[in-house]
């Protein structure tokens, strides 16, 4: 008979409480708002993935600027010390 | 059978290409000078230098169409504070890698100043390849230009940019 009065009071109704709908409905606020703020999340994320991607692309090409530019001044530099031998040559050969 | 013929015509092919290339770099000769300027620009290197040659100015654009077809430009240039402080025979070690298709077309013989020597690699009608050597008691230049080389458009391009305007003629001291 413990078993059936034990399961009488088990199944007996409750009041909830005082504040049990407000604490619900927070919960739910809660909730709701976990997506905005992973979108938020998602758009600094990809954000900043953009930058890191841009920010290698430009190191990237001023990296190859400054070498492009010092291999032309060494090409001029070549040029200019051949031409400058080839002219002393030509000099004696027009004597 | 069919992969050592291919290996062998790329072997025949890649050969005159290799040839060109002459070895300008001695140990031990930049330790001893005073100053040094070493230019070393393969084709890569080239094809990256042609990219920031003016397109405007017309200097830059001759030495940009020259460039183009070019696979390597060397230069080194030692200074050194006394006389007779490098070997001499750096210069005949230039001299004995130039095998038959290199013919001398510039010898200026001097006994107190500069010996200059100017040598191109003639491929047929083409010129693959120029390599001057100019030795002063205290100063060695050594150039070696690997590639097709254009005398017309260098013609062309002599009296500008400092180079000298050339009348290119084969000549034979030896």
């Amino acid at each position: 008979m413990d078993i059936e009065r034990e399961l009488r009071s088990a199944l007996r109704r409750k009041s909830p409480g005082a504040g049990f709908s407000n604490r619900v409905m927070a919960r739910l606020i809660v909730e709701e708002r976990r997506p905005r703020l992973s979108a938020q999340w998602r758009a600094i994320a990809a954000a900043g993935l953009l930058t890191v991607i841009l920010g290698g692309w430009t190191a990237h090409e001023i990296a190859e600027r400054r070498q492009g530019e010092r291999a032309r001044d060494e090409v001029l530099l070549a040029l200019r010390i051949t031409s400058a031998k080839l002219q002393e040559a030509k000099s004696h050969v027009v004597k | 059978m069919r992969n050592i013929l291919l290996a062998t015509m790329i072997t025949l092919l890649a050969a005159p290409a290799l040839a060109q290339r002459v070895n300008i770099d001695f140990p031990g000769l930049a330790e001893r000078a005073a100053e040094v300027i070493d230019v070393t620009l393969d084709a890569q290197m080239l094809r990256l230098a042609s990219k920031f040659l003016s397109s405007r100015d017309a200097d830059e654009r001759a030495i940009r169409e020259i460039v183009a077809k070019l696979d390597g430009i060397y230069v080194r240039t030692y200074e050194f504070d006394r006389v007779g402080e490098y070997d001499r025979n750096i210069v005949e070690r230039v001299r004995t890698q130039l095998g038959p298709t290199w013919k001398k077309v510039v010898n200026v013989r001097s006994r107190n100043r500069e010996n200059v020597e100017v040598y191109f690699d003639t491929r047929g009608d083409v010129i693959a390849g120029l390599v001057v050597i100019a030795a002063e008691p205290r100063e060695l230049t050594l150039v070696n230009i690997v590639g097709p080389i254009d005398v017309d458009k260098l013609t062309h391009l002599s009296g500008q940019f400092g180079i000298p305007r050339m009348k290119i003629e084969e000549k034979d001291h030896d």
